[in-house]
């Protein structure tokens, strides 16, 4: 895989577009905003899903309905200064995939994503708060090209196909703690751990 | 509970990855978000680790969508509700994480404890068909916790004052993981009843003389 071609760097004019959508639905229902949303994202979406899921095509169409639903109903919660749209769209896009696996396993908690991943945004009442996110978020994208393949490919493995660290372990057949450290260093070098040692 | 930033233990960067993720089962997650809503350090490492899945979700891709999807979403807004911005609850001295308001509405004083001995009583939250399971621990300020051993993973988080172990002090907001068949006997501190949330994947089992007795209750519990 190559890094470079794959993750371009949003320029602000375009975020700062996506705000003006979401606040155009969050404010006045504004089908043409959703329309537009809907043509950026609902493809990421699916492909979101298909990783999961490869095969499930009627699914997938299915979450990206979903999404985009939840999408316009919660547009007046999203906090612009807090997270860019396309990092909470990703958390909207999460939390209903995991809902809708978490349906068809009968092993799981009645515990929904709505009920743990709310409230959990950084409210830090820091004036640059937004600013350093967006540094922070320009040197994650950066840093993500420094991986070696084998560092992209468990990343890749736990965001995007939604596997436990034991299910990329066995599939990877690699002993579970060669994975973990895989996924350690990995983040340290996206500096994104917390000081611990390796 | 108001976010505070002196918890001392914490969930290591693998364990918040894979709730950034989404891969952790819910039961979990609702341990992991009781901590990470009382502590900054660990809310702003999630939002990292957020933005790391946002990397990979927004690759270019060649997924094409289906026909009339489009048409079939803007049916379905117009006869969705749109949710509003609640108002910013008042802060209360209550220390319920908000996560946690759905089980606990009012307080840990309103919920219908059991009792298991004169200084701990529990109050179950959820369980899984897996037998993983979520509750409160109510530990009378000075009692001595039981000794016990687990036969399956046990969470901690400390919800309300403090208790100690040979290995250390816990206080609110922290986050404790035990492994399997370790064996340890917590005393709550002397000025404060204890609460805490836990997450239990088998039963507890009481290694105490007296204790014994008590195992038969508690394995009921557990199945109940």
């Amino acid at each position: 895989m190559t890094h470079n071609t794959h993750r371009s760097l949003k320029d602000d004019a375009e975020i700062h577009q996506e705000k003006t959508w979401l606040a155009a639905i969050a404010e006045k229902q504004d089908e043409t905003a959703f329309s537009e949303l809907f043509d950026r994202y609902a493809p990421k979406i699916k492909a979101f899903c298909l990783a999961q899921s490869p095969g499930s095509v009627s699914l997938a169409d299915e979450l990206v309905q979903e999404v985009m639903v939840k999408i316009w109903q919660k547009a007046g919660l999203y906090k612009s200064d807090i997270a860019s749209p396309s990092t909470w769209i990703f958390t909207l896009a999460r939390n209903a995939r995991v809902d809708f696996f978490r349906k068809q396993n009968r092993h799981q908690s009645d515990i929904t994503t709505d009920d743990i991943y709310e409230e959990l945004i950084d409210e830090s009442q820091d004036l640059f708060l937004s600013a350093r996110q967006n540094q922070q978020k320009l040197h994650i994208t950066r840093a993500l090209d420094t991986l070696s393949f084998d560092q992209t490919e468990v990343i890749s493995k736990v965001y995007m196909e939604g596997k436990s660290h034991s299910q990329v372990a066995d599939e990877l057949q690699l002993p579970l703690g060669t994975v973990k450290s895989r996924i350690r260093l990995a983040l340290s070098k996206l500096g994104v751990t917390l000081g611990e040692s390796l | 509970m108001n976010q505070n930033n002196s918890c001392q233990y914490h969930p290591d960067t693998l364990t918040i990855n894979a709730f950034a993720a989404g891969t952790i089962d819910t039961a979990e997650g609702l341990c992991i978000a009781s901590h990470v809503q009382q502590c900054a350090e660990c809310k702003h490492q999630l939002n990292q680790l957020e933005t790391v899945g946002e990397s990979f979700f927004m690759q270019p891709s060649q997924v094409l969508i289906a026909k009339g999807a489009k048409e079939g979403a803007l049916k379905a807004i117009r006869q969705a509700k749109q949710v509003k911005p609640a108002p910013r609850t008042p802060t209360t001295s209550s220390s319920v994480p908000k996560v946690l308001y759905k089980w606990i509405p009012n307080g840990y004083d309103e919920l219908d404890w059991q009792t298991i001995t004169r200084e701990i009583s529990t109050f179950d939250l959820t369980k899984n068909k897996k037998g993983t399971k979520v509750s409160l621990l109510k530990v009378k300020a000075g009692a001595h916790m039981p000794h016990h051993r687990h036969s399956g993973k046990e969470i901690t988080v400390i919800l309300q004052g403090s208790f100690s172990d040979e290995d250390g002090i816990y206080s609110e907001g922290d986050y404790l993981v035990r492994e399997t068949h370790e064996n340890h006997s917590p005393i709550a501190s002397k000025d404060k009843d204890c609460i805490c949330l836990t997450l239990l994947d088998g039963p507890i089992e009481l290694t105490g003389f007296f204790s014994k007795l008590l195992n038969p209750i508690l394995r009921l519990k557990h199945s109940a």
